[in-house]
């Protein structure tokens, strides 16, 4: 049984692996970690992986359910080696759900010779670069397809001297205040809640206290 | 009787379902968006079919998207996925730095005007079966399971996971250590001028443990930003990882390389592949003799094959209503490096996307769809053409030296009497494979050369010989190994082989016992790497890596390799061969000598190998 189960492989998780080490089990999705803020800024920011390798990681495990037990919890997880359950004592959520947020973009990465504007979407420059995210406000039951259509629409009013770089795979999510908070004995504590992947860090180290 | 079959713990439990309802049923659900399976989608629904899309990612594409592998490497073009490329390099010369990007607008667009239902972050997690016959899927999307039916599924995965989990049978892996090719991460990297991607190979992991898997993910992307772009400016590691070999089906109709190289292709082929048999790890040693013969034993390694691919290469033995349309289809390991590529994998998606339109449209089971059928839609689009039989070719652009590469088709020879002038040369390859085919007929000619005074001439007809079995040339042999010859020769645009290795590899093909001392002082001695073979500049720069001996790394692989197969052979050798490893593997001074890099990198999980080879043979022979 590990002392503590958390859920993604963000920011604060790497904070909370630093605490406790392979007491911890990290469980994602994904087949790469810190993306909450790196879909945001396009950048890694501070170093996460050597963090998340003090504790035990899975990644590429989808979660399938959460439940209380007299002792802990139960968590199961569907991955390559299909389901299997693991057991905590506490289990710390630090993803995003769609409820826990007051909107959402899709944030593109562009280059531009000049500053671009679009109606409606904000742009920021990163540095002196001519790089600059541009984050194209979506609803929060939009999924990847519309949110990639209403990006479709802003890069087809490109310049000449405009192209697109990279798009994100990941919504920037804008969390509601309140976090974190537990319910239920789990505690949600959503990375992205934090401004600054630093700050995140912080607050996963100062929840595994 | 309807089952559901899951993957538990990595073991398979089936279970019989009393009642089951649909939540809806598709003609085709596809399962992994990626090269094969956004095209098996998109052509399905084009076809008129319905279609539901299943996908672990954010987008569609896979490795032509997330993945960062935007080429094609080799292959033969034509068929339906024309279209769209061209839609995208359009679309991309306008409005993106990369065809990625605009693949991940358009294709997902496309899909979605075709009536393709989208399920992404989602996976599945149960397969229901009619007795052999796949009939509907349990999905995983949000931590809420739904159950789907479907006409035909198609396991796009790459990895087999929807076959592994109704329980098709499966293999993996090679059968000297059971590890597959080296994974790699590829980045997006902006060098000043132009955005492009590029990739780094690490060590083999195997993806279906998921604690060496995760242990793989947070060394490689941790590994990649400290050490590797300099004088670049990382825009993002792509999502999706690297890897390159996986699980394969066993098919109606597999494909073997043996077969390929005997020239006994199917009848009834869906598509050609053509590219080299590309190994991307340097431990070919440990690769298997129906690699090791072509790519060490005669030096072709980089020359291109043509692999006429049947249809029921993609459909798992003994069921019905699946098929495989991905890289993970039944071929053997042999040939699976070269069966792999983008245009592979958007053919096969191609003729999967028929054959479902063909069972659907004719209400008949997959295995009663008649082949005539299929090639005429096949050949109609391009996908299959006769004239893609392009048998053995030297191709590429470039030379290992650098200088332009000249395509062109490769003539075995067929007369004793050319064998000479060609191997007399620093590529003798063509001879000592056309060997092969000529038989017995090639024996009086090669044995005259083994007594010329051409060191050459001499040296390549005694491997020629050892091509047949014969080992009237194991004393020139045991001599190049001894020497340590360091002569790369020079067949190939890339990997060419060392000659002192290819001594030592035929010598272990012959069983040579008379070689063992030899090998054993090899492997055993640790002043073997300061021999002059070792700081000559006998590979040449192209094939240089900072803090890894490559030379030393391939001789030693290959004696371990020979006295693995010797001891296979002469049991009375085993115990003095066993003791010979203890030895040589008593501490890490081997690793020392090979690498100065993590063991979980390429170079250090290759030279991990190296001992694990050893240990296992120990352990075969029950010393």
């Amino acid at each position: 049984m590990y002392e503590v189960i958390v859920l993604g492989a963000t920011f604060a998780a790497a904070g909370i692996a630093e605490t406790y080490g392979k007491d911890c089990l990290v469980i994602e999705q994904r087949m790469d970690a810190g993306y909450e803020f790196f879909c945001a800024h396009f950048d890694s920011g501070p170093e996460v992986y050597p963090y998340l390798q003090k504790a035990d990681v899975r990644f590429g495990s989808h979660i399938v359910s959460v439940e209380k037990t007299q002792v802990g919890f139960v968590c199961t997880t569907h991955g390559v080696e299909g389901f299997c359950t693991f057991e905590a004592k506490r289990i710390i959520d630090t993803r995003v759900t769609p409820q826990m947020c007051e909107s959402k973009a899709f944030p593109i990465l562009i280059a531009s010779e000049e500053p671009p504007a679009f109606a409606g979407v904000s742009c920021k420059r990163i540095g002196e670069t001519n790089h600059y995210i541009v984050s194209i406000p979506v609803s929060l039951s939009s999924g990847y397809p519309e949110a990639r259509t209403a990006a479709l629409d802003v890069v087809k009013q490109f310049s000449q001297t405009q192209k697109l770089i990279y798009s994100a795979d990941q919504f920037d999510y804008r969390v509601k205040d309140g976090y974190p908070k537990e319910e239920n004995g789990i505690l949600y504590l959503p990375s992205k809640a934090f401004v600054s992947p630093g700050r995140a860090f912080q607050a996963g180290k100062e929840a595994a206290r | 009787m309807t089952y559901l079959s899951e993957i538990r713990n990595g073991k398979q439990i089936l279970q019989e379902v009393a009642a089951l309802t649909f939540e809806k049923t598709y003609d085709v659900i596809v399962c992994g968006l990626g090269t094969a399976g956004s095209n098996a989608a998109l052509f399905s629904a084009e076809n008129g079919l319905s279609v539901l899309g299943v996908e672990t990612l954010t987008c569609a594409g896979g490795n032509h998207t997330l993945g960062g592998v935007v080429g094609y490497y080799f292959g033969c073009p034509g068929g339906r996925y024309e279209e769209m490329d061209k839609t995208v390099f359009d679309f991309a010369k306008r409005y993106t730095s990369t065809t990625a990007e605009s693949r991940k607008f358009l294709m997902e667009q496309a899909l979605v005007e075709k009536g393709v239902g989208l399920l992404y972050e989602a996976t599945v997690c149960g397969v229901y079966l009619e007795e052999n016959t796949v009939i509907g899927l349990r999905v995983l999307q949000n931590g809420h399971l739904t159950d789907y039916g479907a006409k035909v599924v198609m396991d796009c995965t790459a990895e087999a996971y929807v076959a592994a989990m109704a329980g098709c049978e499966t293999v993996c892996g090679r059968s000297s250590d059971g590890q597959m090719q080296p994974y790699t991460l590829v980045s997006l990297v902006y060098d000043g001028e132009k955005y492009r991607f590029t990739n780094v190979d690490f060590g083999r992991v195997d993806q279906y443990d998921s604690k060496a898997l995760s242990e793989a993910v947070l060394f490689c992307r941790s590994y990649h930003v400290q050490e590797e772009h300099a004088g670049t400016t990382l825009i993002s590691q792509m999502p999706m990882m690297g890897f390159r070999e996986g699980r394969r089906i066993v098919a109606e109709q597999p494909v073997k390389l043996d077969d390929v190289f005997a020239g006994c292709q199917t009848g009834t082929p869906m598509f050609y592949s053509y590219a080299d048999l590309d190994k991307h790890g340097w431990d070919i040693a440990f690769d298997g003799e129906g690699l090791g013969d072509w790519a060490i034993g005669a030096n072709l390694g980089a020359y291109n094959v043509t692999v006429a691919v049947p249809y029921k290469a993609i459909l798992p033995k003994g069921f019905d209503g699946l098929l495989v349309p991905c890289r993970a289809l039944g071929v053997d390991r042999d040939v699976s490096s070269c069966v792999r590529m983008n245009l592979d994998m958007k053919k096969a998606a191609e003729a999967a996307a028929q054959w479902a339109t063909l069972a659907v449209t004719q209400n008949k089971s997959l295995n009663d769809v008649s082949y005539a059928a299929l090639a005429q839609a096949l050949k109609e689009s391009g996908c299959l053409k006769e004239s893609d039989d392009r048998g053995f070719r030297i191709d590429g652009t470039v030379n290992w030296d650098g200088t332009p590469l000249t395509p062109k088709q490769v003539q075995w020879l067929t007369d004793p009497a050319e064998l000479e002038s060609h191997l007399k040369t620093e590529t003798p390859g063509i001879a000592i494979w056309s060997v092969r085919y000529m038989g017995e007929k090639a024996v009086p000619a090669l044995l005259k050369l083994l007594i010329s005074p051409d060191e050459n001439t001499k040296k390549h007809a005694a491997f020629a010989l050892a091509m047949l079995g014969r080992n009237e040339g194991a004393e020139i042999l045991r001599e190049t190994a001894a020497a340590r010859d360091g002569l790369m020769l020079k067949d190939c645009r890339k990997n060419n082989t060392l000659r002192g290795c290819m001594a030592i590899y035929w010598l272990g093909r012959l069983a040579d016992r008379t070689i063992v001392p030899e090998l054993t002082h090899l492997i055993c001695d640790e002043n073997e790497n300061q021999k002059p073979v070792y700081s000559n500049g006998a590979l040449t720069t192209r094939y240089k890596v900072a803090g890894f001996d490559g030379v030393y790394f391939q001789f030693l692989s290959q004696a371990v390799m020979a006295l693995v197969r010797i001891g296979d052979v002469h049991r009375d050798l085993q115990a003095e061969i066993a003791q010979a490893f203890t030895v040589a593997f008593a501490s890490d001074g081997y690793y020392d000598r090979i690498t100065k890099r993590p063991r979980q990198s390429s170079e250090g999980n290759m030279a991990l190998t190296i001992k694990t080879v050893a240990l296992a043979a120990i352990e075969k022979w029950a010393l």
